[in-house]
């Protein structure tokens, strides 16, 4: 097996003085996806923001591609290619939705071949952001804005993509298809990292899975391990280890 | 009537002193939507663009090099003041930063002081001639100001919106951390603000140093009027703010044309407050507000119903230490009303030792001796205005450190309790003891009005406006000659009496040591009243306010209330100093109280640490005697020397908000602690006693020190203990048949998408009723809407069988209903222990005089509530309650925000997700207790993921999904239906 894309080691992190997490390790492989279960306040979102430097971590490592990252420095990790779509998306909501995809490629911006090339990919990916590009982010759909937190991400080239919760307040139906379009990004070889609560979808589509709770990984499997937590039903939410 | 022409001319020179304040302004809008910080240094830019070119003028330098010399310099110091800014304070947008650019101000007023000198210098106009317009002649200056204007307007508006750079920048103002997750460099965009700010202050310092002379001050008044600008434009909008600054000048021009050339300033900062007194009123049910305020006790409007169903807290702290079978080191049987016992309860308590108290007496020997050090009289001088400086500063210390709002203006205080004494005693023969107190309550009054209209409204107008105030005072005593005397003071009133000294028992005491001494002393009292205020229930109170607005209106604490008490206090204080100081000058002169004396207050508290009583007085001291020393090295007459006293208070200002942000008794402090951590024995010494634990130590370090080995032991891991169940079901309802808490068809719907669709709940005596769903389901909205903390768009709530329309939440929770939040908002920077008997206390009114003095009934109620909270505390297992609470494990914080909650002894407690974070031994003591407490009678709304906890306690269980609600039953029944899973789980 090849050196892990993304390796969180050992680390500690959370608000103020006292962590969230405790001693989490992941180990992401290069053109896989990766599912990151747990119940609500579990730590996905908390592992996420460390690893791009928006919390403080106070032990352990991160690295990419092998180098233990500067995790002070969110815009330049984005700029090295490791992307976020936060919870909630954080979109641009009064910006159009054609300068949230421009943004996106800020980091590119002298690239303006690069960017119509990238622009064209992202709109055949969500082709119904096509007719809003005019519009402004936040008179999309939910659905639809997804796809735009998504495109947006995209717009930076990112190696690793990691997704928090981008279930959130979507219909089962439209998850799906956003699911869909990142198994499609992993056949073109892009790294997925997914935080969800929607276990089945995850796991359906999922390479490895970690689960969480309280601030630390308690298990973590092939997919196929973890294909029957569905039926534990929602006794999986209370996390009772082991199950 | 103005003629025609006239008119043109007072619109020409409006517009030219516009663009001022619009340019201004929109230097403030860029670095703040970039940066959230309001840059007070702008002004200064402009005043050093304005200085260099004219003193380079003057001293033979051509046009152009001036001109390049003239934008350099503003952009090089905004450079450097973006370059030596924290990291983190990129995008803070606090009062500290904000501060922090008061401190860059002051020192390039200082360079300007130090290069160019005092005197106005005249530059050479850089354009001759007139142009005209109807018959008016403008010159040619002012319409170069203008064209400036428009093109600085044009460009940044352009690069804003077209420019991906100015994109980037309109990102980092909407989401910050979104535009870093873009790959934007904030940090590189903060320079580029900075940048454009400085080099726009120095194109408008040219085009204003040739249409008029300027020094070295004229930077702070720019700044001003440009900050007031860009409020008009709400700090976001360029063209409003040029449109703001515009109409300023154009308005202030024709008034002063038409009505009085002398108070132009004096109506622009009027435009100011109306403006704010507008938003005031349209903000507020005026009436309600002042009866809410004018309201001396807190109503007791407790349905009646409900409160058949109130707890007996003390019985639940009981049972919740039986049942825990955990070592309670601190709790004692019943509590009674027998005073031994909870005074050795108390005693036994881990005391945390306030470092201040080691500082003060040294400070106080200090001061006994000082004069003993040095007999000069300039010296003598400096200690008493240093002294009149602390009692100030300690009052802004209440205002600002405790209750979290800045005044601007505080001077204004001095000025008018100054001008009161001089001008009672002077003109009018008054004695001079009730001259003083005249002199107090007419601060107390103007403080009173100004609050009123501002601390309604978010923290910023108060400094603007009275800074408005401040300056428009100023004005008005240098004009108004024939009250005040103008600039030349009272002492040139023509009916004035000579002020007599200050004298006692025959003796003249006048300007000599024993004035010192008897202020001394007098500053000891109001620093020991001060500190008496900040350990009371008002000082919680107001630090509560100043921590978390929502949360302590939460708790039952009316926040505009209290920080009216905190603002007249301070006025008062301030207006006490300036009469003193008028009478220890024998008079009162403009000079005295100018706009450094606001600025000054500021710095002093700063530099001695806003969140410590003791931080004014010790400010004040510090940097005065630091000036002294460094006056009295510098040759006299030296340009340096003139300089020196504004780089020393500037320089100070930032290096304690870069390396000590909480001021010198705080880092003071932290080397204590240091200090007391490498040798146990020092640390005896320092702090009189060791006590239990690391405790001391963390206390005394201000929370920064080890951790202490309590919370490692109740985090060891424990065995999953199940919750026990009740021995046999509850008897819900048995107290009234009717619900506590009723939601009838709620709907609250955000950005057109429906976060709660026609929602009915009751919740009813002696239940715990779970509300569950998944992610994004509604069940906040829902406890927001039944808590007051959110109006829905339909339905109705009612308490206790009463409907409710409007009632905000420190209503609801004297009705009863409590609730806590999915994050907690538990005042971080208190400790657990006084968050805790705040609620227990905030249905109590909060006495000011009564605290200043301790009276002995407070006190009493004081140490009961304190212990009350310490048993609340303890039942839920939170032992260490003296440290801060942002210091605790999150699942703690958590306990605290419910050990709060219980403290209020609420009729219904609704929880948001109490259990997130905590340890299995720490839900299963909270389900313990959560469930004694139904059985006491009690409606619990219980948000949870837990479903370990739901199914021990839950009597009935409601799931919501995307908005409504799905389906209601017992937790087994609820478990068990397919549509639930699919609600959680997602469809295979």
């Amino acid at each position: 097996m090849s050196e892990p894309l993304l390796e969180v080691t050992g680390i500690s992190a959370g608000y103020g003085a006292i962590g969230v997490l405790r001693d989490v390790t992941v180990k992401v492989e290069r053109g896989t996806l990766t599912a990151i279960l747990g119940p609500n306040g579990a730590g996905k979102s908390t592992l996420f923001k460390a690893i791009l430097g928006l919390v403080k971590v106070t032990a352990g490592t991160v690295s990419y591609k092998g180098s233990v990252v500067d995790r002070a420095d969110t815009a330049g990790l984005v700029r090295s290619g490791l992307s976020l779509v936060p919870e909630g998306r954080a979109l641009f909501p009064s910006m159009t939705v054609s300068d949230n995809l421009l943004l996106g490629a800020y980091p590119h911006r002298r690239d303006r071949a690069g960017y119509r090339k990238d622009l064209e990919s992202v709109l055949e990916l969500f082709p119904p952001l096509v007719s809003k590009l005019r519009a402004p982010a936040s008179s999309l759909s939910g659905g639809q804005q997804q796809m735009l937190a998504i495109g947006r991400a995209l717009m930076g080239r990112p190696e690793v993509l990691l997704l928090d919760e981008p279930s959130l307040g979507l219909a089962p139906i439209v998850f799906q298809q956003v699911v869909r379009s990142l198994d499609q990004l992993r056949t073109q070889g892009r790294t997925i990292v997914l935080a969800e609560q929607n276990v089945r979808t995850a796991v359906k589509y999922a390479d490895r899975v970690f689960l969480m709770r309280n601030g630390t990984v308690i298990e973590e499997g092939d997919a196929a391990s973890f294909a029957d937590l569905g039926d534990h039903g929602i006794g999986y939410l209370a996390g009772h280890r082991g199950a | 009537m103005p003629s025609f022409t006239e008119w043109i001319l007072f619109i020409g020179s409006g517009l030219s002193s516009g663009c001022v304040y619009a340019v201004v302004g929109l230097g403030f809008v860029l670095v703040a939507r970039v940066t959230g910080i309001f840059n007070f240094a702008q002004g200064a830019y402009v005043m050093l663009g304005a200085v260099v070119y004219a003193g380079e003028r003057v001293a033979g330098l051509g046009a152009v090099p001036a001109v390049a010399l003239a934008l350099a310099a503003p952009t090089a110091a905004a450079g450097v003041q973006v370059l030596l800014m924290r990291n983190d304070e990129d995008g803070d947008g606090g009062f500290g930063t904000a501060i922090a650019t008061l401190g860059y101000s002051i020192v390039l007023e200082g360079f300007a002081l130090w290069i160019w000198g005092e005197y106005p210098i005249p530059a050479p106009a850089l354009l001759k001639g007139t142009i005209t317009i109807g018959q008016a002649p403008l010159p040619t200056e002012e319409l170069l100001v203008v064209l400036l204007t428009v093109v600085a307007l044009a460009v940044i508006g352009a690069g804003l919106r077209y420019t991906t750079v100015g994109k980037a920048m309109q990102a980092t103002a909407i989401n910050r951390t979104a535009a870093r997750l873009s790959g934007i460099s904030t940090r590189r965009l903060s320079v580029i603000s900075f940048l454009v700010a400085g080099l726009l202050g120095g194109m408008l310092g040219v085009g204003s140093a040739s249409v008029s002379t300027v020094t070295y001050q004229a930077g702070l008044t720019t700044g001003i009027v440009g900050f007031i600008a860009a409020a008009l434009g709400e700090f976001r909008y360029p063209v409003r703010t040029v449109v703001g600054g515009l109409a300023l000048g154009v308005v202030g021009s024709i008034l002063s044309g038409t009505v009085s050339s002398t108070y132009s300033e004096v109506i622009v900062y009027g435009i100011l407050i109306v403006w704010v007194a507008g938003r005031s009123l349209r903000n507020a049910d005026f009436r309600g507000w002042i009866a809410g305020v004018l309201r001396s006790k807190p109503r007791s409007t407790t349905a009646p119903s409900t409160a058949s169903v109130r707890v007996d807290l003390e019985a639940t702290a009981v049972v919740a230490d039986r049942v825990g079978g955990q070592p309670k080191p601190y709790a004692v049987g019943g509590m009674g009303d027998s005073g031994h016992r909870y005074s050795a309860v108390l005693s036994r308590l881990p005391r945390a030792v306030s470092p201040g108290r080691v500082l003060l007496m040294a400070l106080l020997a200090f001061g006994i001796m000082l004069p003993l050090v040095d007999t000069n009289r300039i010296f003598d001088q400096t200690a008493v205005f240093a002294l009149l400086a602390a009692l100030g500063a300690t009052g802004l210390v209440l205002l600002m450190g405790l209750g979290g709002q800045l005044s601007l203006g505080q001077g204004m205080f001095y000025l008018l309790g100054g001008y009161c004494f001089a001008l009672l005693v002077a003109s009018h023969g008054w004695n001079e003891w009730l001259a003083v107190l005249v002199a107090i309550v007419v601060s107390a009054v103007v403080g009173l009005a100004i609050g009123l209209l501002c601390l309604r409204l978010e923290g910023i107008n108060l400094a603007l406006v009275t800074l408005a105030a401040d300056l428009a005072a100023i004005t008005v005593v240098t004009n108004f000659t024939s009250l005040t005397g103008g600039s030349l003071g009272t002492s040139a009133l023509s009916n004035a009496q000579p002020i007599q000294p200050l004298a006692a028992f025959g003796v003249t005491i006048g300007q000599g040591k024993m004035f010192y001494y008897l202020l001394l002393a007098f500053t000891v009292l109001v620093v020991l009243a001060a500190r008496n205020f900040a350990k009371s229930g008002i000082g919680r109170a107001l630090r509560a306010v100043g921590s978390d607005e929502p949360a302590a209106e939460g708790v039952g604490i009316p926040p505009v209330r209290v920080k009216l008490v905190a603002f007249v206090s301070s006025a008062a204080l301030a207006g006490i100093a300036g009469a003193l100081w008028a009478y220890y000058l024998l008079a009162a002169d403009p000079g005295q109280w100018g706009l450094t004396v606001s600025i000054n207050l500021i710095v002093y508290i700063v530099v001695g640490g806003v969140t410590s009583v003791y931080g004014g007085l010790i400010g004040a001291c510090v940097v005065s005697l630091a000036s002294y020393i460094a006056v009295s090295n510098v040759a006299p007459g030296s340009p340096f020397g003139s300089a020196v006293t504004l780089f020393i208070s500037g320089g100070l200002l930032i290096a304690v908000l870069r390396f000590a942000p909480a001021g010198l008794i705080d880092g003071l402090q932290r080397l204590g602690g240091r200090i007391g951590r490498l040798s146990p024995a020092l640390e005896r010494v320092l702090v009189g006693r060791v006590g239990a634990g690391g405790s001391v130590v963390a206390s005394f370090a201000g929370g920064a020190g080890p951790t202490g080995a309590a919370p490692e032991a109740l985090h060891r891991p424990v065995q999953a203990a199940p919750v026990p169940r009740p021995p046999s079901p509850r008897p819900i309802g048995r107290l009234c048949a009717a619900p506590i808490v009723a939601v009838t068809g709620a709907t609250k719907t955000f950005g057109g998408v429906a976060a709660l669709l026609e929602v009915s709940l009751e919740v009813m005596p002696g239940e715990v009723l779970a509300l569950i769903g998944p992610n994004g389901a509604g069940k906040s909205t829902l406890i927001n809407v039944a808590s007051g903390y959110m109006v829905p768009d339909a339905g109705e709530i009612s308490v206790g069988g009463r409907a409710v329309s409007s009632l905000n939440p420190r209503e609801m929770s004297e009705r009863g209903v409590v609730r806590t939040f999915q994050t907690p908002r538990t005042f971080g920077d208190m400790t657990a222990l006084d968050a805790v008997t705040l609620a227990v206390e905030s249905s109590r009114s909060f006495g000011v005089l009564r605290a200043v003095v301790r009276w002995p009934r407070l006190v009493h109620h004081e140490r009961r509530a304190q212990l009350l909270a310490t048993k609340l505390l303890n039942s839920l297992e939170i032992v260490d309650v003296h440290r801060r609470i942002d210091s605790l494990p999150t699942g703690q914080q958590r306990l605290v925000d419910v050990a709060r909650a219980m403290a209020k002894q609420p009729a219904c407690l609704m929880l948001d997700e109490p259990a997130a974070g905590l340890n299995d031994h720490e839900t299963a003591k909270l389900g313990q207790v959560l469930s004694d407490l139904a059985w006491q009678g009690l409606g619990i709304l219980l948000v949870e993921h837990d479903m370990d906890l739901v199914t021990a306690i839950a009597d009935r269980v409601v799931v919501l999904d995307q908005g409504r609600l799905l389906t209601q039953g017992t937790p087994e029944d609820v478990m068990r239906e397919e549509s639930v899973l699919l609600a959680y789980l997602g469809e295979g």
